[in-house]
Order: C-alpha cells, then sequence, then structure tokens
C-alpha cells in the first residue's frame, strides 16, 4: 500500500507540475500583454510600465516560470486586484459556500439515484426501469441552469417555498433548491452507473447460491448485491467532490450562490486574472486530491482491492 | 462447456430475432438493428431536423433575429407573450424569441460539429498512438490525459476567454481543448486489444510498416467506436456551449445563441418565463437526440449483438 501511495504522489506532484505549466503560458505567454492584463483594465501607463518589471517579463521564459513556481510552492497565487487581498485568502473565504452546497448536491444524487438504480436492475425493462432511463435520459440532457430557473420559478415563485438567491439563516431554507438542482443532474448519472454495476454483480455465483437457500428477493438486493457495487459510486464519489469543490458555475451563478464558481464568473467581468487563474489551479488541486483519497478508500472499502 | 444459464428473475429477456439472418452483411443487419429501435429513429429525425433548421434558418425564421420590432413590447416596455404574431412571444427588446430560437441552432451545431469533430480527431491520434505504440509514447500521452482531466472545465473557459477575446473559434478551442481527451481514452483501450489480434500479427508478417499497419489495419475497426462518441460527445457539446453561452463567456454578445438567450432573460424569469423555457426546451431536445441517436448508434453497430 505505502509504495503504492508513494509512487501515486509522485505522479500526481508531475501531474501538478503540467498544470502549473498550463495555467503559466495562459497567463504569461497567450496574452499580447501580460502586464496590461495584470494592471486591470483602469491602469495608467506608469503602472502598467511598474507591473511589467515587477513581473519580470524582460527574463527569460523559464527564469519567469521558475518563478512563478517557486511563488506557487509557497502558496502564493498573487493578489486580486479587484477585491485588493490574496488570491488565496479570497477562494478560501468562499470555500465554506461551496462546501455546503457540494455537500447538499452529493445528498440528493445519493438520495435519488441510489433507490432508482437498484430498483431499476431488480427488474430490468419493468415499469421502474423504463421510467428510470428517461428519468436518466432528461437528466442528463438538461443544462443545469435551465434546471435550476425551471425549479426557481415552479417552487419558489409558484409554490411560494424555500429561497432561491444568495445563502443566509437558516441555511436549509437557502441550500435546499441550489443542492436539490445539483444532485438531481448527478442523480440520473449515478442510477445509469448503479444499474449497470447491479446487473454484473447479480449475475454471479453467491447471488444465485443466496437465491437458492431461499433469502428473500429484497435482502440479495441490499445486502448481498448492492455493497459489492460501492466502490462504483465510490469512484463517481470522489470525482464529483472534487469538481464540485472546484466550483459549480452553473448552479452557483443562477442561484447567486457565493461559492469560488461564481467568484471567479464575477472576476470575468474584470478581467481579474490572478483570482481567475488562481481558482483554476485550486480547482485542479481538489480534483487530484479527490482521486488519491478515492484511490485510497477503495483498499480501505473493498478487501478485493490490494495495491502492490 | 455452455456458460452457465442466469436464473430467470435477473436475466434480461432475450429480444426476439425473426429469423436467422445468415448471408446478410454486416451493414444490413447494422440497419436493420437500427430501424427496429425507436429512440435512435426518433432521435435521428429530430437531429435531421434541427440540421436542416439551421440551413434554413433564414427562410424558416418569421423574422431577423436581431430585428428590434418597435410594436414588439406592451406600453411599459415589458416583453410580449406568445401570441400568433409572435409565437414564442418576444424580449424586451422586442425581438422575435422564435427566430432567435431558430437562428441559435447554427452555433449549437457549427459549434457541436466543428469542435466534436477535430476534438474527435486529436483524440483518434493521440488515442491511437499512445494505445499502439505503448512503452514512453503511452506514458507521455497518458500523463498528458491525466492532466487535462484534472482541469475544472468551466474554470477553464473562464480562464481562456480572460486571455483571449471572445468568438465562435474560441469555443470552438475551448471545446477541443477540454473534450479530446474522452475520445483519446476510449480509442487508447481499443487500440490496445486491436494491436494483439491475428491480422495485425498477419500484416506485421507480410512486411508492411507500423504507420500502414495503424491507418490501414487499425483505423477501420475504430470506425463504430469513433461515430458512437462522436454522437454522444456533440450532445455534450451542445451543453457545454449552451452553459459557456449562459455564463456569457461563449459566442459573442449578439450572436444568437440558445445559452445567450437564458442569459439575457434571466431578470424577466416570473415575468416572462417563455424566454427561458423555450430556449431550454430546445437545448434540452438537442442533446436528447444527440443521445438517442448515439446509444442507437452503439447497440446497432455493435457486431456481438445477435
Amino acid at each position: 500500500m505505502l509504495p503504492y501511495l508513494i509512487r501515486r504522489l509522485l505522479w500526481t506532484i508531475l501531474e501538478l507540475i503540467g498544470i502549473s505549466i498550463i495555467t503559466f503560458a495562459l497567463a504569461y505567454l497567450v496574452p499580447a500583454d501580460p502586464a496590461r492584463l495584470y494592471a486591470g483594465p483602469h491602469a495608467t501607463l506608469a503602472t502598467i510600465a511598474n507591473i511589467r518589471h515587477q513581473l519580470g517579463l524582460d527574463r527569460p521564459v523559464v527564469v519567469q516560470y521558475g518563478d512563478y513556481l517557486w511563488r506557487l510552492v509557497h502558496l502564493d497565487l498573487g493578489t486580486s486586484y479587484e477585491l485588493h487581498i490574496p488570491v488565496l485568502q479570497a477562494i478560501l473565504n468562499r470555500i465554506p459556500a461551496t462546501a455546503e452546497l457540494a455537500a447538499g448536491g452529493v445528498f440528493f444524487e445519493l438520495l435519488l439515484g441510489v433507490p432508482i438504480g437498484i430498483l431499476a436492475a431488480a427488474r430490468p425493462r419493468g415499469i421502474v426501469d423504463r421510467v428510470g432511463s428517461t428519468f436518466t435520459l432528461v437528466g442528463l440532457s438538461t443544462p443545469p441552469f435551465v434546471l435550476s430557473y425551471l425549479l426557481i420559478f415552479v417552487v419558489w415563485y409558484k409554490w411560494g417555498l424555500f429561497e432561491s438567491g444568495g445563502t443566509g439563516s437558516p441555511l436549509p431554507l437557502y441550500l435546499f433548491l441550489p443542492a436539490l438542482a445539483l444532485g438531481l443532474s448527478g442523480a440520473a448519472f449515478y442510477a445509469r452507473l448503479l444499474r449497470t454495476a447491479m446487473l454484473d454483480v447479480l449475475r454471479s455465483d453467491y447471488i444465485r447460491v443466496a437465491r437458492a437457500k431461499g433469502v428473500p428477493r429484497w435482502k440479495v438486493l441490499i445486502r448481498h448485491a448492492f455493497p459489492n457495487c460501492t466502490n462504483v459510486l465510490i469512484t463517481q464519489l470522489g470525482l464529483d467532490i472534487g469538481f464540485f469543490l472546484s466550483g459549480v458555475l452553473l448552479i452557483e451563478v443562477p442561484f447567486s450562490w457565493p461559492g469560488i464558481g461564481q467568484q471567479a464568473w464575477q472576476a470575468i467581468t474584470n478581467l481579474d486574472v490572478p483570482l481567475i487563474m488562481g481558482t483554476v489551479l485550486f480547482g485542479a488541486v481538489a480534483i487530484l486530491g479527490a482521486n488519491i483519497v478515492v484511490d485510497v478508500l477503495y483498499a480501505v472499502i473493498d478487501p478485493r482491492v490490494r495495491y502492490d | 462447456m455452455d456458460a452457465p444459464v442466469a436464473p430467470r428473475w435477473d436475466r434480461e429477456p432475450v429480444e426476439e430475432v425473426a429469423v436467422s439472418r445468415s448471408g446478410q452483411g454486416y451493414w444490413s443487419r447494422v440497419r436493420h438493428r437500427f430501424f427496429r429501435d425507436k429512440g435512435a429513429v426518433v432521435g435521428a429525425v429530430i437531429v435531421l431536423a434541427l440540421i436542416l433548421m439551421a440551413i434554413f434558418a433564414q427562410r424558416l425564421a418569421p423574422y431577423d433575429p436581431g430585428f428590434e420590432d418597435p410594436n414588439g413590447t406592451t406600453m411599459l416596455g415589458a416583453p410580449l407573450p406568445p401570441s400568433p404574431g409572435h409565437w414564442l412571444g418576444t424580449d424586451a427588446n422586442g425581438r422575435d424569441a422564435l427566430s432567435r430560437v431558430i437562428f441559435g441552432s447554427q452555433v449549437s451545431l457549427e459549434v457541436g460539429l466543428i469542435g466534436n469533430g477535430v476534438a474527435s480527431i486529436l483524440g483518434l491520434i493521440m488515442g491511437s498512438l499512445a494505445g499502439y505504440f505503448r512503452g514512453w509514447v503511452d506514458t507521455v500521452i497518458s500523463r498528458i490525459i491525466g492532466i487535462f482531466l484534472a482541469f475544472p472545465v468551466y474554470l477553464m473557459a473562464l480562464a481562456l476567454v480572460a486571455v483571449l477575446t471572445p468568438s465562435i473559434t474560441t469555443v470552438i478551442g475551448i471545446i477541443i481543448f477540454v473534450y479530446w481527451t474522452a475520445t483519446a481514452r476510449i480509442i487508447r483501450g481499443q487500440v490496445f486489444a486491436l494491436r494483439e489480434r491475428d491480422f495485425v500479427e498477419a500484416a506485421r508478417a507480410v512486411g508492411q510498416s507500423e504507420l500502414a499497419i495503424l491507418v490501414r489495419h487499425i483505423f477501420p475497426h475504430l470506425f463504430s467506436t469513433l461515430a458512437v462518441y462522436t454522437s454522444l460527445g456533440i450532445a455534450t457539446t451542445v451543453l457545454f456551449e449552451a452553459g459557456l453561452s449562459y455564463l456569457g463567456v461563449g459566442v459573442p454578445h449578439g450572436t444568437p445563441s440558445w445559452g445567450g438567450m437564458i442569459s439575457d432573460n434571466q431578470e424577466a424569469l416570473t415575468t416572462a418565463p417563455w424566454l427561458i423555457f423555450s430556449p431550454g426546451v430546445a437545448i434540452m431536445l438537442t442533446v436528447i437526440s444527440f443521445n438517442l441517436l448515439g446509444d442507437g448508434l452503439r447497440e446497432a453497430l455493435d457486431p456481438y449483438k445477435e
């Protein structure tokens, strides 16, 4: 396990370096004049010249990149010139809201996706399966922001339930609709994933043995088949949590949810490049981190998994 | 020995195959399977209709999408609800919503087809190189794919738009940047298996070059995979483009696009919901039909289906 973990971490560091090369290229090589970009739209010529000197843009590219990497290692993502605070601080300020939304989204994904997936696999081509697969198709084909507006329009505006913008107290009142919107899109995916995994497991010998010795049908499904499908769920959960923590723009924006995605989106208006690039990097780290956690959880939860 | 038969209760019912169709070619069986699949046919018909709608938008749309009808709003400047004159109503500028939805299909399909087409070709090249040559080529390409997969896609698009000028080309570039990895991973896996097959061995034995084996003998086997994943990929791309345009980082402002319409009219959600939900339905319909088409192709092209 340990050698595997070390190898895995080394690869991750390599990937992080790759990511930093891409963000560096985007921030410093792609724009015609990075200094102007970093100085902000209202900067004077003197400020731009000053920033060009500060950024050391007159030095060789390799030196510039080394410098960039050095600052990253020290968790220096630059300063947001919109908010006048360090980028890392700006991101950390928004993390609680993003984490709440992520937790709520995962809750609804599992609440809706798991039962539908299990019931669909219990009777393939039965009524639940057919309704479930329609739900899956529609769920996967609906843009999250359209779903958000649909929920706001029907649940909040027509029925007068819950809140539809921003966050506040009590939290569940504000969190319910954005979390439901996030969870509904994911639930469709979970249902499909779990159905396939369950159908696979239900073909195994030990299931037939359980059936033969007279275990009730529901118990075969819940007690014998489902636990062996959890690794599929965990993989997807890990990926989702990584992506959710990197900011769910298409839910955060329609609901004005103050997460890191919405902050990065607002930064576009003022071309706050350090803040946007910082959020991209942060998101990539969240995703890579979640992947490692998932791989370790595999081995912890499923005794069949061994890393050598 | 035959494979053990699964107990009745967990076995998927086997579709009745009318007669043994030995003597029929692969393609005629594919056609037969495809046209028997109602979902696939419905998907294909809607996709065809959408493409025709985009091509003939100029003739189909009752108004110019940018035309601001002076009588297109109420006295107070509010959008008009759906009426015989404006089937889907108007927006706050007096523009005809139906015309904008019809013209919006152009952007969605253009971006979906071109972006996904290029991404698929790039994925095909990278994936087959990695799968065929293995070794360090595979390691390098797989790691690059790993890096790209770690980027949060919408944030990445924000970053790209922040440093580039927004245009349809930029959007297509973002799509290629984000989606080539999906095809590459699938193709890599396929080529990995294909290169072990006897016909590859035979081609090598008669002295064919590696490149010729890859292009002439392996690529044809990838056709069905590519067709399926391109169709499913277009569905994803249309969703993605709508999301970008909704966020205001997609096609330039003024070009009619479904995501842009929703973004423009979000304030009118409670007073003029048709302005949000008609482009919303257009997006869903497009994505659903490309998904149905892709799923249908997958079932029909699978040579082991019968």
